[in-house]
């Protein structure tokens, strides 16, 4: 008799020693397998979709609609260093700005809004300062994503930004 | 009775179960809900944004910022809207004016919609003219940036010089002839004036004619909505 009490008692306490374990690992499994690296993804897809339209518009804003000669001009562009602790790359190719991360589900392109004729190229890395480079001649404008270490405002006295 | 109350723990570890993982469960949605409220889609925004400002300052639909050319934007394509505004290449569409839907893509339905203030311009063509023998001054009403001098005076008369609110716009010494276009303060009206030399009999006569373009314009909602 008294030995079955003595019995009973370690089995309940083992049983609920098992439960909580159980439950423990199911939740961090659930948890840091599926969901949050999801979260993290999607809000990270958000960051991108951001950045990139922000990204955009100050290109699309660096580039004057007016006559091309004489433009020098660069404008500096924040980007978040990393998008979901990693870092990435913005690419212009032609007249598309394209964002590369290595993570599945985040990037994008988006289309550049550029005066006719007019095609961006160059790749800026996230984690060195942006600047957009318009240099106009007589062969039209020519639009480059540089680094820059000592980036400034807006160079140049020619040609106003877009009204 | 004592097998009773470990079983007793049990219950209770299993109550403690059930609200850890429903409070879980809760956080969980929570964090979902969040993350779909914060989905404000900033590409279809910019979309939006650049076409709407295109419409409202390009020169193939509008007669000047902020004023639409009503005759152009009924009858765009959404081709015009790729080359108006190429962010909305490859995406839906929908421009309506004044409530009225001027173009749309067959898709589009929910989506992103920017809406702007804009006034909405119908042209007036207008002309006035002058007999130099009774009048030698025309006045051209606010709004009209541009206008279209007309000279014909007869032979023993000479227009030598045009003012404008007295700043010379015209000046020939052999005398103004023809047509000739001339740009104007818009801001306010302006009085044309000419100046007329005489030879021979010393009665002047001729004629000037003037030509503008004047905006009818009233206030309207453009409302742009790009939907991917």
């Amino acid at each position: 008799m008294s030995d079955e009490r003595a019995a009973a008692s370690v089995v309940g306490k083992a049983l609920e020693s098992v439960v909580l374990v159980l439950l423990i690992g199911v939740l961090a499994t659930m948890l840091f397998g599926g969901v949050l690296p999801g979260y993290r993804t999607a809000a990270g897809a958000e960051v991108a979709d951001r950045t990139l339209a922000g990204a955009a518009g100050r290109i699309d804003r660096a580039v004057p609609d007016g006559d091309p000669w004489g433009v020098d001009r660069e404008l500096r562009v924040d980007l978040p260093d990393t998008i979901r602790g990693r870092r990435y790359e913005l690419r212009a190719t032609g007249r598309t700005l394209v964002l590369d991360h290595p993570a599945a589900g985040i990037g994008g392109r988006a289309r550049l809004d550029l005066p006719a004729g007019v095609r961006a190229s160059g790749t800026w890395a996230s984690d060195t300062p942006a600047v957009v480079r318009v240099r106009g001649d007589r062969d039209g404008l020519r639009v480059r994503l540089v680094a820059g270490p000592n980036a400034v405002g807006v160079a140049g006295a020619n040609g106003g930004g877009r009204p | 009775m004592n097998r009773h109350r470990g079983q007793g723990t049990l219950l209770a570890t299993a109550v403690a179960v059930v609200l850890l993982v429903g409070a879980t469960t809760l956080g969980v949605a929570m964090a979902d809900g969040a993350l779909h409220d914060a989905d404000r889609r900033p590409l279809d925004r910019r979309a939006a944004a650049t076409l709407a400002e295109r419409l409202s300052t390009a020169n193939a639909t509008s007669y000047r910022d902020g004023v639409v050319r009503s005759d152009r934007v009924r009858n765009l394509t959404a081709a015009d809207l790729g080359r108006l505004a190429p962010p909305v290449v490859g995406r839906d569409v929908r421009v309506r004016l004044d409530g009225k839907t001027v173009v749309a893509s067959p898709d589009a339905a929910g989506g992103t919609t920017v809406r702007r203030a804009v006034r909405v311009g119908r042209p007036r063509h207008e002309r006035r003219q002058a007999d130099l023998g009774r009048r030698r001054n025309l006045t051209v009403p606010a709004g009209v940036g541009r206008v279209r001098i007309y000279v014909a005076s007869d032979e023993n008369t000479t227009v030598t010089t045009v003012l404008a609110d007295d700043r010379p716009v015209l000046h020939a010494a052999a005398g103004v002839e023809g047509t000739a276009v001339v740009g104007l303060a818009r801001y306010d009206p302006t009085r044309l004036q000419f100046v007329v030399e005489t030879t021979g009999n010393g009665n002047v006569s001729g004629r000037v004619r003037i030509e503008y373009r004047r905006i009818d314009a009233r206030p309207a909602v453009l409302e742009v909505t790009v939907d991917d």
